[in-house]
């Protein structure tokens, strides 16, 4: 993506949901914590089913909640353990994206990953790259404030 | 018979009522147990500042840490909490849900409560282990994720499991190698099986062939002792012609119907031959790929099973020659397709491939005008076969010339976006090895030579097979041809390659051009599938649970695929896939009940449009709609994914514990706590 | 009873409506300046028209003389059609923002029926889902492509989400306007549920959901992401905020939009959307000169791309004219029964007071009484990019058919 210091970002957002699935999603979180595989303690991690499950209402739940950055982790494409999970989710989140576009924002705060369960490095990689694209976001001035 | 059998015998059998446990009536009472787990959480998180910030959440009435919560003392501390203090959800910080999330939901379910009222928080792989170096962080974290699980904790439903009764027979659809391999799997286990094959006999693509790779054996002496046994077992009853009409019904219990074509041949059919042999119909006889002909009442070939003639009606010009000349008057015109119904446990899809057809590649001329000598290789497994109407010789079918030269192409029709298979068949670069070196045996003064793309021979075995088809003199030359050319005076034909190791553009001379064709999936897969109601993976053939950790099951509860179905295999991958789908079928089957966690999406009829979308989004196929036009949850069939729930454009479907309201409460304290609005 | 009504901002529509309550034994006072009025005791009070901050005190005043108070078409509920300015930073606020406790009746145009109801008080029966009532049929398969008006309009038997359009008939009532049977996808005016926009676009993602979506994999080792370039399928919804969130920008839980604009509210609306969405926003939200404007649009984009226009289609547009005409002149007089017969003519002719049986090149429907519907048939067109202008609107668009700019004349 694009060239931001992570470093200047820091202090400037300290949630961030993750949606993991039970399968792949979560089996990965917990190949990386058994590798003790360190990464941002703002991650924070929500078990659902699959993230098939996951629709707008949930995202846009957890930005209005204070989320300065949701993001579905998924099993592989060809790979989801419900058959087409994760492609739903990949759909509904590029609509998102653009509408947060359409909006004025960034689209880099809400996200769509997979991550293979055997490989602790899929999961923390995606969580950096959250972190990164949601920099990006910050430096832009794109991300979602809550208003009253 | 074992204490547990004695509980599953005398337990009742729940049979299909739809239930809803719901929320217990009780006020939520939590307990929250944080745990050390040595120093792996107590020494990052402090662990005593998270339970005790816990303890002043709504209706958490105890909030304790302790060194190792799965030791014997720590579940001790739940069973006294239950059953002292009236704790009626339980919700324990420490590790993941797969290592002892089962380990305290047992627990509780010992203590009499639904173990489904058990929340486990990860602030282990989640927290601890991740974020050693920012204490103050981590304990941040793991009191936010303790806030979510108690919040989560406080709108659990219970669920219920429920027992459902499986009928002990199955069905098999297709007689090939691994329909045939599963089918007697099956029934020596002792299930009755109901064999289904859509043609007039048994054992699939596998009796075409002339040999087997790697070791040249005969595949019809390998297969004859299970189309024998299949045929002649007591539990397995065969139907031929035979094809599926209607599929109701879901995991452990399907009703099927199906439509059997008459043979209009008697079974005291002698298998004379005399029938066939006065027919005046002569047609190109489809098991032999076009290379001999047959009669319009015929049998496919010699050993064919059943072996019972059969007349196809369309061909036939109803002469009643074969009627009069029959010794047992077994030749009836009169008879009628019949439709059975079948109750079955579980399916077993083996409806096999079809080798692609060549047509469609222009360049290439096959079965057009003029270009007879351009055949597939299963065309010549049936030159080489010791039935084929050659006399197992290798012949030209323009001129019945024994060939001087023959090329072979690889990946025609894999690999190969244009007609739109990417994938590799797999096999191809084994048969067309197999067959070159059968050729070269024969002929040794023959040109045989392959035009591949990449060779691929993996496997035990098989690089020696290689490298036998190499040292006996068969070319490989490493490129696609182009085009396949035919000398408009000599008619000879020759194959337009640029061998693309030596760079070369290379124009071969070829007597017969014999194409690798891919497999592809079989007519009418489609309808087969809708009936099925299973998907299809994008290559079109039947998609499987998981690539690696389930290849057999498919995307519905009880039905199984075997072999090719699923895509390009070889024989042995074919029998131990289609062994593994028989014993999955088995398990609920000899068991005699499946058990299901009631872990359902609920629908509120009051919001419902009917517009069917959730319908469409459910990969098992568990919603329906039912007579009044509203969607239906089948319970058993439902993998509990909640794909459905997203689809819903008003929110009515929600899986049950993680309803929209359920999530929004977890989501809340992770996301932050919500923003504080004062005005 | 003591009826008084209040026009606050924008579109009068659902504020003249009200007119026809006089035909129900009401003392009805139409106020089309609360800001001027004294303040008395009344029985009920009927706010219409979109409220901005500003307007919080006058509200209160309202609601401190009224036993009950009603909010009345979507502006007021849930910000209508004008919330879609909240996209460039207006600050157009739902009534249950400032008043929570207010009866709400949605709609555009709301339905007066409905009205009496609610001021009568007892319980008002709920209307069935639209789809229950639609004559289309779905079968809610999986989408290979997304259309857009402009492509097709043969086909009269299936959903239009099976056609790829968007129709939010899945989260609507049944109602009067009713612009599925005009040719229309329901523009869900009426939803059942909070958040309506949202749970759509879940919906939508779904049907879209077996194309393939574009990724890219992460240098991290995580396999895929997804990608940030549009794909066809996000191609082809050039505008989700407009077809989601059509009105209920302001209720549905979506930030304010950032993008700056100078434009007028009215303006900041038109940005943005589609141009076969055009008329059909300018039906809903043009007020008493709803056909003036939307004609005025649709005939300028018809001059400078070239769109046939036939005879029979021009004289049905000349009696639109006349009747909007009539229509004011009934408003003027505050004669309802003049009101009712002009707007029932109307609906005859355009469908509905939204105008969905209006289009580029002709109308959508058969009208209804008039013989030969090929001499006044919409067709399907391509889109050219450019800038168009007449008397009172410029606008252009860009080459997928949406309005970059528009500039409306002071007055119009």
């Amino acid at each position: 993506m694009s060239s931001c210091d992570i470093n200047e970002c820091e202090g400037k957002y300290d949630n961030i949901v993750v949606f993991m699935c039970n399968e792949c999603g979560q089996g990965s979180a917990n190949t990386a914590g058994v590798g003790r595989m360190p990464y941002d303690p703002s991650v924070r991690i929500v078990r659902v089913q699959c993230t098939g499950q996951i629709g707008p209402i949930q995202i846009m739940d957890a930005l209005n909640n204070g989320a300065d950055a949701v993001s579905c982790v998924g099993c592989c494409i060809g790979a989801c353990h419900f058959f087409n999970g994760n492609l739903l989710s990949m759909r509904r989140i590029k609509l998102m994206k653009k509408m947060f576009k359409e909006l004025g924002y960034s689209d880099q705060f809400i996200n769509q990953y997979t991550s293979r369960a055997a490989e602790g490095e899929t999961a923390v990689g995606d969580f950096e790259d959250i972190v990164e694209r949601l920099c990006t976001a910050i430096t832009e001035g794109g991300t979602f404030e809550n208003e009253c | 018979m074992t204490v547990k059998d004695e509980k599953i015998k005398n337990s009742e059998l729940a049979e299909g009522s739809q239930e809803k446990m719901g929320f217990p009536e009780d006020e939520p009472r939590i307990g929250v147990y944080v745990c050390h787990c040595g120093h792996n959480i107590a020494g990052t998180v402090d662990v005593a500042e998270v339970a005790e910030s816990a303890s002043n959440l709504p209706n958490v009435v105890e909030a304790k840490h302790y060194m190792f919560m799965c030791s014997k003392p720590g579940v001790q501390l739940l069973k006294d909490d239950i059953k002292e203090k009236g704790v009626n959800r339980t919700v324990v910080a420490s590790c993941s849900k797969n290592q002892h999330g089962r380990t305290f939901a047992r627990t509780i379910e010992e203590m009499g409560l639904n173990k489904h009222l058990h929340q486990q928080v990860n602030v282990r792989e989640f927290c601890s282990w991740v974020h050693k170096k920012d204490k103050d962080k981590a304990t941040e974290k793991a009191k936010k994720l303790v806030e979510a699980g108690v919040n989560r904790a406080r709108k659990l439903e219970e669920v219920e499991t429920k027992k459902i009764r499986t009928t002990k027979a199955a069905l098999v659809i297709g007689a090939g190698i691994a329909g045939l391999r599963a089918t007697y799997d099956i029934a020596e286990l002792g299930i009755p099986v109901y064999l289904i094959e859509r043609n007039s006999t048994i054992g699939g693509h596998m009796t075409r062939l002339n040999k087997t790779f790697p070791t040249n054996e005969c595949p019809q002496c390998s297969i004859s002792p299970l189309t024998n046994g299949v045929a002649n077992h007591p539990l397995v009853e065969l139907y031929t012609n035979a094809q599926i009409k209607s599929v109701e019904g879901s995991m452990g219990n399907y009703e099927i119907e199906v439509e059997i074509k008459p043979r209009y041949v008697k079974d005291n059919c002698t298998s004379c031959g005399e029938c066939e042999a006065n027919c005046p119909v002569e047609v190109p006889s489809e098991w032999d790929k076009g290379m001999s002909t047959r009669g319009a009442i015929y049998k496919a070939y010699p050993q064919a099973i059943p072996a019972t003639y059969v007349r196809s009606k369309k061909d036939c010009i109803e002469c009643n020659t074969c009627i009069n000349i029959c010794p047992v008057q077994a030749v009836d015109f009169s008879q009628e397709p019949e439709t059975k119904t079948f109750k079955v446990g579980s399916i077993v899809v083996a409806a096999g491939y079809e080798e692609y057809d060549p047509t469609e590649i222009d360049a290439y001329h096959y079965g057009q005008e003029g270009y007879d000598d351009i055949i597939t290789q299963l065309q010549l497994e049936r030159m080489l076969g010791p039935t084929s109407m050659t006399g197992s010789e290798v012949m030209r079918p323009s001129d019945g010339k024994i060939p001087k030269k023959v090329v072979m192409i690889q990946c025609v029709g894999s690999r190969n976006e244009q007609v739109g298979n990417k994938y590799c068949t797999g096999v191809c670069c084994k048969f067309a090895t197999k067959n070159a070196g059968l050729v070269k045996d024969m002929y040794p003064d023959a040109d045989v030579t392959i035009c591949y793309i990449d060779m691929r021979t993996p496997g035990l075995n098989f690089e020696e097979y290689y490298k036998a088809a190499q040292e006996k003199g068969v070319r490989y030359i490493r490129g696609r041809p182009s085009e396949i050319l035919k000398d408009p005076i000599s008619g000879d034909l020759s194959v337009i390659v640029e061998d693309t190791l030596s760079q070369t553009p290379l124009k071969l001379k070829a007597d017969l051009v014999v194409l690798s064709a891919a497999m592809v999936p079989p007519e009418g897969i489609g309808p087969l599938g809708s009936k099925l109601k299973i998907l299809r993976s994008k290559e079109g053939f039947f998609k499987e649970f998981h690539i690696k950790m389930n290849p057999t099951a498919s995307s519905k509860g009880g039905i199984y695929l075997a072999g090719t179905i699923q895509g390009p295999k070889d024989i042995s991958e074919t029998v131990a896939h289609a062994g593994n789908a028989a014993a999955l079928a088995a398990q609920p089957l000899v068991k005699g009940y499946i058990e299901k966690e009631m872990l359902i999406p609920y629908i509120d009829y009051d919001l419902c449009m009917d517009c069917g979308m959730c319908i469409t989004a459910c990969n098992p196929a568990a919603i329906s709609m039912n007579e009044d036009g509203r969607p239906d949850v089948n319970e058993v069939a439902c993998k509990s994914c909640g794909i459905c729930m997203p689809a819903c454009p008003t929110g009515a479907i929600q899986l049950l514990n993680f309803r929209d309201d359920q999530l929004l409460d977890e989501i809340v304290p992770i996301a932050g706590g919500g923003v504080v609005c004062n005005e | 009873m003591n009826v008084k009504v209040f026009q606050f901002n924008g579109c009068n529509k659902c504020f003249h409506e009200t007119i026809l309550l006089k035909q129900n034994d009401m003392e009805v006072e139409l106020i089309s300046n609360p800001k001027d009025w004294k303040g008395e005791k009344i029985d009920v009070a009927v706010v219409s028209g979109y409220l901005l901050p500003e307007d919080k005190e006058i509200l209160l005043n309202i609601q401190s003389n009224a036993n009950k108070l009603i909010a009345y078409g979507d502006c007021t509920t849930t910000g209508g059609i004008f919330g879609l300015a909240n996209q460039k930073g207006a600050n157009i606020t739902p009534i249950s923002k400032i008043i929570p406790e207010s009866f709400k009746i949605n709609g555009c145009l709301a339905e007066i029926e409905e009205l009496t109801a609610t001021i009568k008080g007892g319980e008002v029966d709920k209307p069935p889902s639209l789809c229950k009532v639609c004559k289309r049929r779905s079968t809610c398969e999986y989408l290979d492509e997304v259309h857009r008006q402009i492509d097709i309009f043969e086909n009269e038997e299936a959903c239009f989400n099976d056609l790829g359009f968007l129709c939010n008939g899945y989260i609507a009532t049944e109602c009067k306007e009713r612009c599925v049977d005009y040719g229309t996808q329901c523009r869900g005016c009426k939803p059942i549920i909070d958040r309506s926009g949202v749970r759509m676009l879940g919906m939508f993602g779904t049907l879209m959901g077996n194309v393939e979506v574009a990724t890219e994999a992460s240098k991290y080792g995580a396999t895929d992401k997804l990608a940030d370039k549009d794909d066809d399928m996000t191609e082809s919804l050039p505008d989700i905020v407009g077809n989601f969130f059509r009105f209920s920008l302001p209720t549905s839980g979506l930030p304010k939009g950032r993008i700056h604009s100078k434009g007028s509210i009215l303006e900041n609306v038109f940005t943005g959307r589609l141009i076969e969405e055009f008329p059909l926003i300018t039906g809903l939200l043009g007020g008493d000169n709803s056909i003036s404007m939307t004609l005025s649009i649709i005939e300028a984009y018809e001059k400078g791309a070239e769109i046939e226009v036939n005879e029979q289609t021009k004289q049905y547009r000349q009696k639109l004219r006349s009747l909007e005409k009539e229509l004011k002149n009934a408003i003027d007089a505050q004669d309802a029964e003049k009101y009712k017969d002009v707007t029932e003519k109307i609906r005859k002719i355009a469908g509905n007071m939204n105008l969905s049986n209006v289009f580029y090149g002709g109308f959508k429907t058969p009208i209804d009484g008039a013989d030969n519907f090929d001499d006044y048939k919409a067709e399907p067109f391509e889109i050219k990019e450019g800038t168009y202008k007449n008397g009172i609107v410029e606008f252009s668009i860009d080459s997928k058919g949406v309005i970059k700019e528009i500039k409306i004349k002071e007055g119009a």
